[in-house]
């Protein structure tokens, strides 16, 4: 049911018939316009109205971080009408950064789909005499802590992706937490900080314009927006992954249900096939 | 087909589509995310800072 819904990037027909009762509620954490939101509304949502022929409600319930979001899905009805949306750090990384989090990530979830992953592009001011991530290093080492890079926050993927590559390269920059990747990129074009892990949507052109110098990107494969930037495993730093990624969640106890074995099957080959491929990071 | 055509809408959008794995693969994973985000936010000394 709830399983072969999502699975509307390799679309199944293991759709109950009786479910659901009545209208689900995908909820976002996150207010409307970004890519998340866009996903839901002009995917998601015609997607599954037009298998199950009634609307699917996408809510932008914001505030407190993401908190108030997943903690209401959290506390909902585990009967399938109430679904959660959620970046990676939702449930990953505030289990860890909040003192006091209202919600279990591990226990009071169910997950039902990863959709997409979102990688970052290690961007620098191009008044740096550097030219690749090697290069980088080894100018940061002679430099410890005279470099800044921005961030979206602390504890955001574009600060711990760069608090990842220091453990690997050993080097040491001094970190400025920005409001958000606009203004972390401006002071990076502007030579207040020297780099960035930028956001894929708002980079290119700040490339193409020869404001910022692209040297790597943060994912395992490289992103379509920016196809000559090597990855990060590519540029010496094997199997390095710091990605952001965004997952459908149901309250913990809601009944799943079974897709298709067909479907599953072909799922679970495809997904062993493709991991059996990565090599293990030997960074960490 | 769906799955194309949402593999190139969230291209356009920079992000990398997934076929999502199967729900134990799945579980799995996101308890992995948790450990591994988990361990790397206490290396860097900002655990409960929230």
């Amino acid at each position: 049911m709830l399983i072969g819904m999502f699975a509307i990037v390799a679309p199944s027909n293991a759709l109950a018939q009786d479910y659901p009762s009545r209208a689900i509620t995908l909820v976002l954490p996150l207010g409307a316009g970004g890519a998340m939101d866009i996903i839901a509304r002009s995917l998601f949502e015609p997607g599954l109205r037009a298998r199950l022929g009634k609307p699917v409600i996408i809510e932008n319930r914001t505030g407190g971080g993401t908190v108030i979001a997943a903690t209401s899905v959290a506390k909902s009805p585990p009967d399938g009408t109430t679904l959660l949306f959620a970046p990676a750090g939702t449930l990953t990384t505030n289990a860890t950064l909040y003192r006091k989090l209202p919600y279990d990530p591990a226990k009071d979830f169910v997950p039902i789909a990863l959709t997409t992953k979102l990688g970052f592009v290690l961007s620098i001011n191009p008044s740096l005499p550097v030219h690749s991530v090697a290069e980088l290093v080894a100018y940061a080492k002679e430099r410890p802590g005279q470099l800044a890079y921005g961030s979206t926050g602390i504890g955001a993927t574009p600060h711990l992706a760069v608090e990842m590559l220091e453990r690997a390269g050993h080097f040491a920059m001094t970190h400025v937490p920005y409001r958000g990747m606009p203004q972390a990129l401006s002071d990076v074009v502007a030579g207040h900080v020297q780099m960035v892990f930028a956001d894929p949507a708002v980079a290119p052109p700040l490339i193409n314009d020869g404001k910022i110098r692209p040297l790597a990107v943060s994912s395992l494969t490289r992103i379509s927006a920016v196809p000559d930037v090597p990855t990060l495993d590519e540029a010496g730093f094997p199997g390095f992954e710091a990605v952001s990624w965004h997952m459908i969640v149901a309250p913990a106890g809601t009944p799943l249900g079974r897709s298709s074995s067909c479907s599953t099957a072909n799922s679970k080959a495809s997904w062993r096939a493709r991991n059996s491929r990565r090599r293990s990071p030997r960074w960490a | 087909m769906a799955s194309q055509e949402f593999a190139q809408k969230v291209a356009q959008m920079g992000l990398i589509p997934i076929d999502s794995p199967p729900p134990d693969a799945l579980q799995r994973f996101l308890e992995a995310e948790i450990a591994r985000w988990g361990k790397l936010v206490q290396d860097v000394g900002i655990a409960g800072t929230e």
